[in-house]
């Protein structure tokens, strides 16, 4: 099962870029597309095949969303 | 000339070194050809050569590494070319026509970074270092030609049609020239049907390495609007993909997207270089994660040496226990034996 925690902090998100964190890479993604779980996995899709069964957790630093996924570990066989 | 040892450290500055390695590029390359199964083509050939450069291991500094090895790959392929029945007729043709000369050229202006892997040779560079004297003739002979030969002879290499055109207007030495051309295409055709098998290893270049680019697009808007947002993402080896949100007006998406596709790609091109610098610092940084283990292999062998000092404790221990037998000397001891020692103090 999928886990999406989000932490709410006082501050909204006023930066348009938000920051990606996956396989131990970082990269700027459009807020707009890194708010939703289904619209984040549409678009790491291609680059990222372990995402679908990935933990997402959300949090909110100076306006800025950071978005941090950790994939989870699959069955052996 | 002595062939190179494995693990021999190479400088630029020692010209021996070089040519040493220069030599064992060629034999290396003699005894490939001689080996049953090897075709000896320019792919098979650069990887044979990339795996005798790994398996040499040769020792240089940082900044000479590329250059060296493009030293010994460039012998190499040049020895398997010269060994190359196919190959040799191929010069031949090059040599006679004096279009195909100004070519490389134009080659030597192409920028050589160190950092984006091993620049790959072309045909025309090769056969460039294979005769210098040959070249420079060429280069001589170009020089003799007025300005508006050379042009013409650019615009074969660019567009045939064009050439062809202008060559009808021209003497029949230039009409010469356009036999040339078909022969280099045909090459090069044969050439480009071989270049499908991807490397095991791309090198980090832009030209050079497999890009992956996706168009995701994103469905229209409830209100009915043609207006159509589109998700563009590039990547190449496993560095962090570029991913983009373009908006487009939703009348003719491929001729809306092909503009965009374009600032996508050339702006992951422009960074590429920075992402390959990122991660050979990462991989020079690596190494020194793992240092603190060899300390802890030190304390081990400082434990074990520590061992023997015990051992050493237990040999001089016995001396006490000689001085206990010396001093129970009192018959009642001998007649007991050892049990008499043990049970009497």
């Amino acid at each position: 099962m999928e886990q999406s925690t989000q932490v709410q902090t006082e501050s909204s998100i006023s930066e348009t870029m938000a920051i990606v964190k996956i396989e131990g890479q970082e990269f700027n993604l459009e807020a707009v597309l890194a708010q939703d779980d289904k619209m984040l996995k549409t678009v790491l899709q291609p680059h990222f095949s372990g995402v679908e069964n990935a933990d997402i957790t959300r949090e909110v630093k100076d306006g800025q969303l950071n978005v941090t996924i950790v994939k989870r570990a699959q069955h052996k066989g | 000339m002595e062939i190179l040892s494995a693990g021999a450290f190479i400088n630029l500055e020692n010209q021996e070194k070089i040519e040493q390695l220069k030599f064992t590029a060629a034999e290396l390359a003699n005894a490939a050809m001689e080996t049953e199964g090897f075709t000896g083509d320019e792919e098979s050939g650069r990887r044979l050569a990339l795996e005798f450069w790994q398996g040499l291991e040769y020792m240089s500094r940082e900044t000479e590494e590329t250059a060296i090895k493009n030293i010994f790959l460039n012998h190499f392929l040049e020895r398997l070319r010269e060994l190359r029945p196919v190959q040799t007729t191929t010069i031949e043709l090059r040599q006679d026509s004096e279009q195909i000369i100004t070519q490389p050229i134009d080659d030597d202006i192409k920028p050589v970074d160190e950092f984006l892997g091993v620049v790959e040779t072309t045909d025309n560079e090769l056969i460039q270092t294979e005769d210098d004297e040959t070249s420079i003739q060429s280069k001589d002979f170009s020089i003799l030609e007025n300005d508006s030969s050379q042009q013409t002879e650019v615009k074969t290499t660019s567009d045939a049609k064009s050439e062809s055109a202008d060559s009808n207007s021209s003497s029949q030495g230039e009409n010469q020239e356009n036999v040339e051309p078909e022969q280099e295409k045909s090459v090069e055709t044969k050439t480009a049907v071989g270049n499908l098998a991807l490397p095991e290893k791309e090198p980090y270049q832009w030209g050079k390495c497999t890009v992956t680019a996706t168009i995701q697009l994103l469905p229209e808007g409830c209100d009915g609007a043609t207006e159509r947002k589109a998700v563009l993402s590039v990547r190449t080896h496993d560095f962090a993909p570029n991913i983009s949100l373009v908006q487009l007006a939703g009348n003719n998406l491929t001729a809306e997207l092909a503009p965009e596709l374009e600032k996508v790609l050339a702006k992951y091109q422009s960074d590429l270089p920075a992402k390959v610098m990122d991660k050979l610092k990462k991989e020079k940084t690596a190494p020194k994660k793992t240092a603190p283990k060899t300390t802890s292999e030190v304390k081990t062998v400082s434990q074990e040496t520590a061992k023997p000092k015990e051992s050493l404790k237990t040999q001089t221990a016995p001396p006490p226990a000689a001085n206990q037998i010396v001093t129970p000397s009192i018959p009642p001891a001998t007649q007991t034996g050892q049990q008499g020692s043990l049970f009497g103090i």
